[in-house]
């Protein structure tokens, strides 16, 4: 049994052909006649092939872009100066302003911004937008119809510009008013991911849900109560199948969905943040605490509070160290004799979890 | 330039002309993003690093040596500047609530091939945060760069023998996380959504 | 700061804990000190972790001992040692009394522990004026014993367990995780409150004595070995008295804990349940309990079903759990005052009602008839159709094969395929349903108070439609879509700023009625993707 254990150790190297034919020979020998051995071999074997499940992830367009400044400042033309005309047209969303919203500096109506004259020359490479126009088309069956005083809701698919979220800057001007904001996944197998909205004419975004400018629009989309006749919860639900896996996780969607749950009178919008707070990986922000216990403690939706009691008491069992304020409310709702009976006991039990 | 090898590539670069520096990037920095994301389970951290690793190679050009391969001298410098990473303090503990707060996802979706695939990849990203940074460099660079132990050790600054132990103790704690019994306990029938 | 003397000076040990790994160094000092305090005055003991006892004496002023041990543990000796000396450093006790002389206070001065790689525990034994007043504090403590006092006593904790023993004045104790014992051992001289969230609550009370008794143990059970205990129970809350009407309340309430009143020399363990000794009050018609859960109310405290397969009819009902059958054979009548339900393949009618907690309801085949006041409700399918009501929640049905309503007070409703009609009702919601492919027409009817309707007909389902949209955009375009041929619409004004949209006319020939309505939100009226994708 001694040189079994010594002879494990070979057993990564045995996957990588990395060891020499004597010891690699001496080894198989040994796993064909070592019933434990063969079983530890095909365990290795196995955890080999599931690790290949892991991706390969595409580098975001803009470090090359920063790369490329860095090394070579004078190369890259900053285009948000001085864009030249066919590269505007190429690159920027002229979002037009929400006239609710005259505080806004009547400035430039440019919004997302922008990647450098760099990509504007690449944009022609960039892969064809065909399949998600097609998956639009599935999506989107309406045919809209025009009755009387209703201007249709055009949506002239050959118009949706197709813009790569890792060429745009993050940052959005304004309140722009987007509607119509559909969802697509083009290719499922890759990890891209899509944003369709109108402006004043039809843009789909696509990119990482990792890509920060993806992040902020999808953040824009979550806070915006413009009302749309799509359901409130469309865009949360699909938000949740995004960024409940923990390589997407990130603050700031979760942030967006603690706006939701604080302020979106539409209660089904709140029991899906809620819901959706509670699986991301990464909803542990204060700004997300804070707006679970302010959901326990005053959401006139049962349902709002039982999860955001669940939601807490999840973060209470992994280990989350709560604040003050959090393990007062969990107390304060679970010896509230009005409460829901069920809000209580799961107050109760989230405490019980909790070791100071 | 495309024709052209690292080495050639490399020496153009150390005469001073950076040109060759797009071409270089293209061809090393889809596996030192990679690299670092997985190592450091964050995609911004991931951005930095690649542009930060690409922009040291061509400022010190010089340390390169021609008859070293590329490859190994890239991940040197990304390995550094990742294991740098980890040490500041405040990453440090970022990394640490990330798994403190990855909490399942739900069960209520569709069990398809692609939610499975999905699940694989969940397990196997948090699989590897299990490990300590030094066997995660270890696993990675052999699993998914297919560098040799030699390589690894280069990079690693370690010896090779240190090289085996690391990755057979990853792959001890790997094996547990992802061998077997994939399915878990007892599944409730419904699955609705 | 009125330090008299300090007795012993450190002593520093290194111990093996119980791991072998991890060496740990531990340091012990130990303080004696005193602190002047008049008879009516108030002392405030206050640490973060240790024990604190406290004993009334006949005299004036205060004394203590504390025990204060730092542990810390590093496998690098060197920086144990530097640990060990910084939360030596650290961690302070204090002691001061303010100048007119009438308050005291001992406390501990201590960072937040956790990841500095120590740790530090107080041990207090404080001697006070019995009939001054007592604050104790202590976030996490071992134990917590107050003993002979007749002022006022206050103590608060996390955990630990706090005891009160010969303590006959007013007396308010507060735990989250610890339990509480309380042992007067003579007549209540005030009123006493003895509350926590996760523990037992025990107050052993001599013979014959008197006092008012206010007891709720929400998921546990109120039990007694006093045959004088008389009042009411309204749900797991009881209100009576004790012995004689009259006198000072004690109230005892836990959450999932049970809470024990004992006559002095009985055992918890012959206690009854007051559920068994003590009538029912009447349920006001606003908290109406459904009719099983008020069965069920003879039994007390925590209990859930998880059953594989039954064959047979079940009839359940728990206040307090969580009931799972993954197959039925037969009807079900089940409830649960706060729980989830989760229920398999049901091959008769079920009929299940919950005061809280989700439903998770599988394959029925029989008529459906599911109620929570709060929670999602997600049904695989109601073969026969039926109704189904939250108080708050999605509802989310895959299949509807009977005629079914289905209403929320708050939250979308999603039906995937409705074979029958279908109705659905919610305060503040999406509403999304999609009919059966194979459907030519059937009745269909959706209202949102505060949200959007979608609905996803076969291409060539025919219906009479009348749709009704309210918003308060009296320019609002496009809330009424609909991909079948067009329809009349009106606009018309209404009272609060609001216009009404509605439109009418006939899909596909007409048919069934379909009525929808939507406020704040749009009607979506869609064809359903071409099968097979």
């Amino acid at each position: 049994m001694a040189d079994c254990s010594a002879l494990r150790e070979n057993l990564p190297m045995l996957l990588t052909e990395s060891i020499d034919p004597a010891r690699r020979e001496l080894t198989h020998e040994h796993i064909e006649s070592c019933e434990a051995c063969t079983a530890e071999w095909l365990a290795y074997k196995e955890t080999w092939n599931v690790l290949d499940e892991l991706p390969e992830v595409e580098v975001p367009a803009r470090v090359k872009q920063r790369f490329l400044a860095a090394v070579n400042p004078q190369a890259v033309v900053a285009p948000v100066v001085a864009p030249a005309p066919a590269e505007k047209a190429d690159n920027v969303v002229p979002f037009t302003r929400k006239p609710a919203f005259k505080w806004v500096a009547q400035a430039a109506a440019v919004a997302l911004l922008v990647g450098g004259s760099y990509f504007a020359g690449q944009r022609t490479a960039t892969p064809e937008p065909a399949p998600m126009v097609a998956q639009q088309q599935e999506l989107t069956p309406a045919r809209i119809n025009s009755v009387q005083e209703f201007s249709p809701v055009s949506m002239s698919l050959a118009e949706t510009r197709v813009l790569d979220a890792s060429t745009l800057s993050p940052n959005i001007e304004g309140r722009p008013d987007i509607t119509n904001v559909k969802f697509v996944d083009a290719d499922p197998s890759d990890d891209a991911i899509g944003v369709s909205f109108d402006i004043t004419s039809r843009w789909t975004v696509k990119g990482s849900p990792n890509d920060k400018s993806m992040v902020r629009l999808l953040s824009y989309v979550l806070e915006s109560e413009g009302q749309s006749s799509s359901p409130r919860s469309d865009a949360i639900d699909w938000v949740r199948q995004t960024y409940s896996d923990p390589q997407y996780s990130h603050p700031e969607i979760a942030n967006a969905l603690a706006k939701v749950l604080r302020t979106d009178d539409h209660e089904g919008a709140r029991i899906n943040a809620v819901d959706t707070l509670k699986t991301l990986p990464a909803s542990s922000t204060q700004q997300t605490r804070e707006a679970l216990i302010e959901a326990l403690k005053s959401d006139p939706n049962p349902a709002v509070r039982m999860k955001a009691v669940d939601a807490l008491a999840k973060l209470a069992a992994a280990g989350e160290r709560l604040d003050p304020a959090a393990l007062d409310m969990l107390r304060q709702k679970a010896g509230q004799a009005d409460e829901n009976v069920y809000v209580r006991v799961k107050a109760a039990e989230a405490l019980g979890n909790i070791r100071p | 330039m495309k024709h052209l090898s690292d080495q050639e590539l490399m020496r153009i670069v150390q005469a001073g002309d950076y040109s060759p520096a797009s071409e270089i990037y293209d061809r090393y920095s889809g596996r030192i993003y990679n690299f670092a994301f997985r190592f450091l389970k964050n995609a911004e951290a991931a951005e930095d690093a690649t542009q930060e690793v690409f922009v040291k190679m061509i400022k010190h050009a010089n340390q390169f040596h021609g008859d070293a391969k590329l490859s190994t001298w890239l991940f040197s410098i990304t390995a550094n500047w990742c294991r740098d990473y980890l040490r500041k303090a405040d990453n440090k503990s970022k990394e640490s609530d990330d798994v403190l707060v990855t909490l399942p996802a739900p069960a209520e979706n569709a069990p398809d091939r692609n939610l499975e695939q999905r699940e694989n990849e969940i397990r196997v990203r948090r699989a590897l945060q299990e490990l300590t940074p030094e066997q995660r460099e270890a696993i990675l660079l052999s699993r998914y760069q297919g560098l040799s132990y030699a390589e690894i050790a280069q990079i690693a600054g370690c010896s090779e023998g240190a090289v085996k132990t690391r990755v057979f103790r990853a792959m001890e704690t790997l094996k547990k996380a992802l061998a077997g019994d994939v399915g878990g306990g007892a599944r409730w029938p419904i699955a609705v959504r | 700061m009125n330090s008299i003397r300090t007795l012993s000076a450190a002593l520093a040990l290194a111990l093996l804990v119980a791991s072998p790994l991890l060496a740990a160094t531990t340091k012990t000092s130990k303080f004696e000190r005193a602190l002047p305090l008049g008879m009516a005055g108030v002392l405030t003991v206050r640490t973060t972790t240790g024990s604190v006892e406290v004993v009334g004496v006949d005299e004036g002023g205060v004394r203590f001992t504390a025990i204060k041990t730092v542990t810390a543990f590093n496998t690098d000796k060197e920086k144990e040692k530097a640990l060990l000396a910084e939360a030596d450093r650290l961690v302070e006790l204090r002691e001061a009394v303010s100048a007119d002389g009438r308050n005291a206070l001992i406390h501990t001065l201590a960072p937040a522990m956790s990841g500095r790689g120590w740790r530090v525990d107080v041990r207090y034994v404080v001697w006070m004026p019995r009939t001054a007043d007592l604050r104790v504090e202590v976030v996490k403590s071992q134990q917590i014993r107050v003993v002979n006092m007749i002022g006022n006593v206050s103590v608060k904790n996390f955990s630990g367990t706090i005891v009160l023993e010969r303590v006959t004045g007013v007396a308010n104790v507060e735990s989250t995780n610890g339990g509480i014992v309380y042992m007067p051992q003579q007549r209540l001289g005030g009123n006493v409150t003895l509350k926590t969230v996760n523990g037992n609550i025990e107050a052993i009370v001599p013979d014959g004595i008197g006092f008012q008794w206010a007891a709720e143990a929400l998921a546990g059970d109120v039990r007694s070995t006093i045959p004088g205990v008389r009042g009411r129970l309204s749900g797991p809350a009881f209100r009576g008295s004790v012995n004689a009407p009259g006198g000072p309340t004690l109230t005892t309430a836990t959450v999932t804990g049970n809470v024990f009143l004992l006559r002095a020399g009985t055992q918890a363990a012959a206690a009854r349940s007051l559920r068994e000794t003590i009538p029912q009050a009447p349920v006001p018609p606003s908290q109406q309990q459904p009719a099983a859960a008020t069965l069920a109310a003879s039994r007390a405290g925590r209990r859930d079903m998880t059953q594989q397969f039954v064959q047979g009819r079940v009839d359940f009902a728990t206040n307090i759990g969580d009931i799972s059958i993954s197959e039925l054979r037969g009807d079900a009548t089940l409830s649960t005052g706060a729980g989830e339900v989760r229920l398999g393949t049901v091959t008769g009618t079920c009929r299940v009602t919950s005061l809280g907690g989700p439903l998770e309801l599988g394959d029925i085949f029989g008529l459906l008839d599911a109620r929570t006041q709060a929670g999602d409700v997600t049904i695989q399918a109601a073969r026969s159709g039926g109704s189904v009501q939250t108080g708050g929640g999605i509802i989310r049905l895959v299949y509807a094969g009977g005629p079914t309503s289905l209403s929320s007070a708050g939250g979308d409703i999603i039906v995937r395929q409705a074979a029958s009609s279908v109705n659905a009702e919610t305060r503040s919601g999406d509403i999304s349903i999609s009919v059966d492919p194979g459907a030519k027409t059937q009745r269909l009817g959706a209202k949102t108070a505060k949200g959007n309707v979608v609905l996803f007909l076969p291409p060539r389902f025919g219906a009479d439609v009348d749709i009704t949209v309210i918003t308060t955009d009296a320019n609002a375009t496009h809330l009424i879509e609909s991909s079948f041929g067009a329809l009349s619409v009106q606009r018309e004004q209404i009272a609060g700023g609001k216009t009404r949209l509605r439109a009418s006319g006939k899909i596909n020939g007409g048919g069934e009625r379909l009525e929808l309505f939507a406020e704040g939100g749009g009607v979506q009226i869609k064809t359903q993707p071409v099968p097979g994708r």
